[in-house]
């Protein structure tokens, strides 16, 4: 067989995502996003006044910071865009399992767990660019807008956003690999997004979970003791993703 | 080359076996037509046969092997085009040739030789770099075919390769196989009778998971009826139902019917045509043809699944 399969694959997972304008759109949104937290933050209290004028009641609102456009930016990126991506992804092999299209690459020497690797590491790779893209444009605009914004902090957070997308997204690769329906991909990858966002409220569990990389955000916002161990719990999950993925695809019948 | 022994499929808790205790050999570099009515187990065998799904119980034999669902190895062996022949859409006829190549590890000259060979052989040189998308349906089947055949496969699988095409794309696809000919072993899937007896050497006929012959097509259509009757009636005698008409001829057995036409298999020649003469004669029935031929695989096949019907 031949070895470098899965690069073939991959290689192939990423232009097909160019293909059919899926990584266009990631990238476009998170463009979007990136761009729209600094912008949104600066111009709030702006907003607001004039709201508040036009009803003839007096709001105080304090001058933004560039704390509010990260603030901003940290709740786009874990909430918003987890929907997006889950929409974008959930046929990401639902969506080949009911249009025929894996039954021409079952047919072929390749090994199962190497069609659903490529597939988590593309989407993978296409995290890690939306996310360099995001960053790029909102510390551009941060930083031109606001006073005291400091990027190596801003970088660190998006390592652990990073962290955050990933999981998602390795959810919906995850029911899109065990359901051959993509909308039933997409609502139990939305459910289980809601899921894994409730035990943030329980410190003691979200520390070793996903949920728990958007409060070592906040304390590296606030300087506080930052923990790493949530990295650590993301791996093990969205290693536990892949391999129940395998799993799985290997007892599917076309 | 291809051989399957007892070989059974029962889909979940299901009494009835969608494939049951298929016993085939299909010698080398030739091709074999898989013959059954809808819903006769034939895109199951395939299945089988090509690893997509797994068999309840039984053995099956490629190139001597036995297969697996997960054998990735045997599977550089065999080349497979779906009922639903599905593929990139966004990719052109090449690109899909030169990644079909690249997954069996050929070298990019291999692979580049490769695809040009097998965009001439299919007719499609001149659509290497339109989108597939752009293809037509005929186009399509002819592309599915070259890229089944790209790792140069011992064994080409098709599954109802016509069923989807008009005639003018059915006539060039059965022409591409043709002329496969002493390259590979092809097994194609049907339930088009004609495509089988145009290009088929040798013919298994199924029926609700049964296999109900297998023979060489000459063998099985001289086998199963030497000569038959063909009656076609004037357009304006047609205040009667055909069948019906001929039930009380004991030398004749009503094959097949339709509107016009009636296929009758004789008992014993000479008394069957001096019946049907002398009856048509009596009745007054006005008729354009009285042809007495030989069945063709059609005429074959309806006796053989009618009769498994009637059972």
């Amino acid at each position: 067989m031949n070895r470098n399969i899965l690069f073939v694959l991959l290689k192939n997972e990423i232009a097909e995502q160019f293909r059919s304008r899926k990584l266009i759109v990631v990238l476009v949104v998170f463009f979007i996003f990136g761009l729209l937290s600094p912008i949104t933050a600066m111009f709030m209290p702006d907003i607001i006044s004039s709201v508040s004028e036009s009803q003839n009641i007096k709001i105080e609102v304090p001058p933004p910071t560039w704390t509010d456009a990260v603030m901003q930016y940290i709740k786009n990126m874990t909430q918003i865009i987890s929907f997006v991506l889950i929409i974008t992804y959930m046929g990401v092999v639902a969506r080949e399992k009911e249009n025929g299209i894996l039954v021409f690459l079952l047919v072929k020497p390749v090994k199962r767990s190497a069609i659903i690797i490529s597939k988590y590491i593309s989407v993978f790779f296409v995290a890690i660019i939306a996310i360099l893209v995001s960053f790029i444009v909102s510390s551009f605009y941060t930083y031109l807008f606001f006073e005291g914004f400091i990027i190596q902090d801003f970088l660190l957070q998006n390592l652990f956003i990073l962290f955050s997308v990933c999981s998602t997204l390795f959810v919906v690769v995850l029911f899109s690999s065990i359901f051959k329906s993509q909308i039933v991909a997409g609502i139990l990858s939305f459910v289980a997004y809601l899921l894994i966002s409730l035990t943030s409220q329980i410190e003691s569990v979200s520390e070793y979970l996903p949920s728990g990389l958007i409060a070592q955000c906040n304390n590296i916002m606030q300087g506080e003791e930052l923990s790493f161990i949530p990295i650590i719990g993301s791996i093990v999950f969205m290693s536990l993703c892949v391999v129940i993925s395998i799993i799985s695809f290997r007892k599917w019948e076309a | 080359m291809i051989k399957c022994v007892n070989l059974t499929k029962i889909y979940g808790k299901s009494d009835v076996p969608a494939l049951n205790n298929l016993n085939i050999e299909v010698p080398k570099n030739s091709i074999f037509g898989f013959l059954g009515p809808n819903g006769a187990g034939k895109t199951t065998t395939v299945k089988i046969l090509t690893g997509l799904i797994r068999q309840t119980s039984g053995e099956f034999y490629i190139s001597g092997i036995q297969n697996t669902i997960n054998n990735v190895g045997l599977k550089s062996k065999i080349g497979y085009l779906g009922q639903e022949n599905k593929m990139y859409g966004g990719m052109t006829a090449q690109n899909l040739l030169m990644f079909v190549g690249e997954i069996f590890g050929l070298s990019k000259k291999e692979r580049e030789y490769r695809a040009f060979e097998m965009l001439d052989m299919s007719g499609l040189r001149k659509s290497a770099n339109k989108k597939i998308s752009q293809f037509s349906g005929g186009m399509v089947q002819r592309l599915g075919i070259a890229q089944a055949l790209m790792g140069n496969p011992e064994v080409l699988f098709l599954d109802e390769p016509t069923s989807a095409l008009d005639p003018i794309g059915r006539k060039e696809v059965l022409e591409f196989i043709h002329s496969l000919r002493e390259k590979c072993t092809v097994f194609m899937s049907t339930h088009i009778l004609n495509d089988v007896e145009r290009i088929c050497d040798s013919v298994a006929i199924l029926n609700k998971g049964e296999l109900v012959a297998y023979e060489k097509t000459d063998v099985l259509k001289n086998k199963y009826s030497d000569k038959i009757i063909e009656i076609t009636f004037a357009r304006n005698e047609q205040n009667f139902k055909i069948e019906d008409l001929f039930q009380g001829i004991k030398s004749v057995e009503v094959l097949n019917s339709d509107k016009n036409c009636v296929v009758l298999l004789p008992i014993e020649m000479k008394n069957a045509k001096t019946d049907l003469l002398n009856f048509i004669t009596s009745s007054g029935i006005d008729i354009e043809r009285f042809e007495v031929k030989s069945a063709s695989l059609e005429d074959v096949f309806v006796k053989l699944i009618g009769g498994a019907k009637d059972e």
